[in-house]
């Protein structure tokens, strides 16, 4: 060993110095930066399964709001079927009615007319009869003669003769 | 043409006039007046004066004649107190109290157009 230059005892105390060394690391800086590592790890590892739980609810929300979209759209298009449906119900009672109320107006204005010309007839038959009468009396009176009155006359006192009281 | 008339006019006046004529052979007033007798009202029964209107004179044996026939109806002598009306055409209008026959033309011819006015 002196060939080499090697102190004995330096090499032993240099020994004892590095197992010293390696003890006092091993327990002052070795394990707590094993153990902060570790807690890191574990972290990280929370932190990433956090996430993929968030990720996981994130899809979930995701598909039921898709979910609700899809029968929010459904419920909107039935509404719409069936506003439409109301909307050509609708326009078909309005039309019956119009037709109805048309038809009524005609059949109004039918009577009325046959009223007005039922009227227009009686009118002109009254006035008729009136003009006939006024005529006839008119005529008769320039053509009846003493003779006609008298034959007259004596007839009436003759059916009076034969009356009862 | 007669009486200024054309031959449609006057034998529209010939058909009334005999429509009334016969009326009155046929005695269609009869039934008429006999129902007004029953209506005769004791006010007419105590009436003294029978108004009479004719479209024409009445000769003194008319005058009598009918004043014998009223007399009869309402069972006591009566005076006629005739006048001449020459819008009755032809015929009698007797009026005794509230109780009148009206056999003139005049009336058969306004009956006959309210018929027709029915």
């Amino acid at each position: 060993m002196d060939k080499l230059g090697i102190e004995p005892s330096l090499l032993l105390a240099q020994i004892v110095n590095f197992l010293i060394i390696m003890v006092v690391l091993n327990k002052l800086l070795y394990k707590p930066i094993l153990t902060m590592l570790e807690k890191r790890k574990k972290k990280i590892e929370e932190s990433l399964a956090l996430t993929e739980s968030l990720k996981a609810e994130e899809e979930k929300l995701a598909a039921k709001s898709e979910k609700v979209l899809e029968q929010a759209r459904k419920q909107g298009q039935e509404l719409i079927e069936e506003a439409r449906a109301q909307g050509k119900e609708e326009e078909k009672r309005i039309i019956a009615e119009a037709k109805k109320n048309a038809e009524e107006i005609i059949q109004k204005a039918k009577n009325e007319g046959e009223r007005m010309k039922k009227d227009m007839e009686n009118h002109m038959k009254d006035e008729a009869i009136e003009l006939a009468v006024s005529m006839s009396k008119r005529l008769l009176t320039g053509v009846m003669t003493n003779e006609v009155q008298q034959k007259v006359i004596h007839a009436h006192i003759k059916d009076l003769k034969n009356l009862k009281a | 043409m007669k009486n200024g008339m054309t031959k449609d006019g006057q034998s529209f006046v010939e058909g009334i006039s005999e429509y009334l004529r016969q009326g009155g052979k046929k005695s269609s007033i009869v039934p008429k007046i006999q129902t007004l007798l029953g209506k005769v009202s004791s006010a007419a029964r105590k009436e003294k004066i029978a108004y009479v209107e004719t479209a024409s004179r009445l000769s003194e044996e008319e005058n009598e004649e009918l004043r014998k026939v009223l007399s009869n109806i309402v069972g006591h002598d009566l005076s006629i107190d005739s006048s001449i009306n020459r819008s009755l055409i032809a015929g009698l209008k007797i009026k005794i109290a509230d109780f009148i026959i009206d056999t003139s033309y005049s009336s058969q011819i306004n009956e006959m157009g309210e018929i027709l006015m029915r």
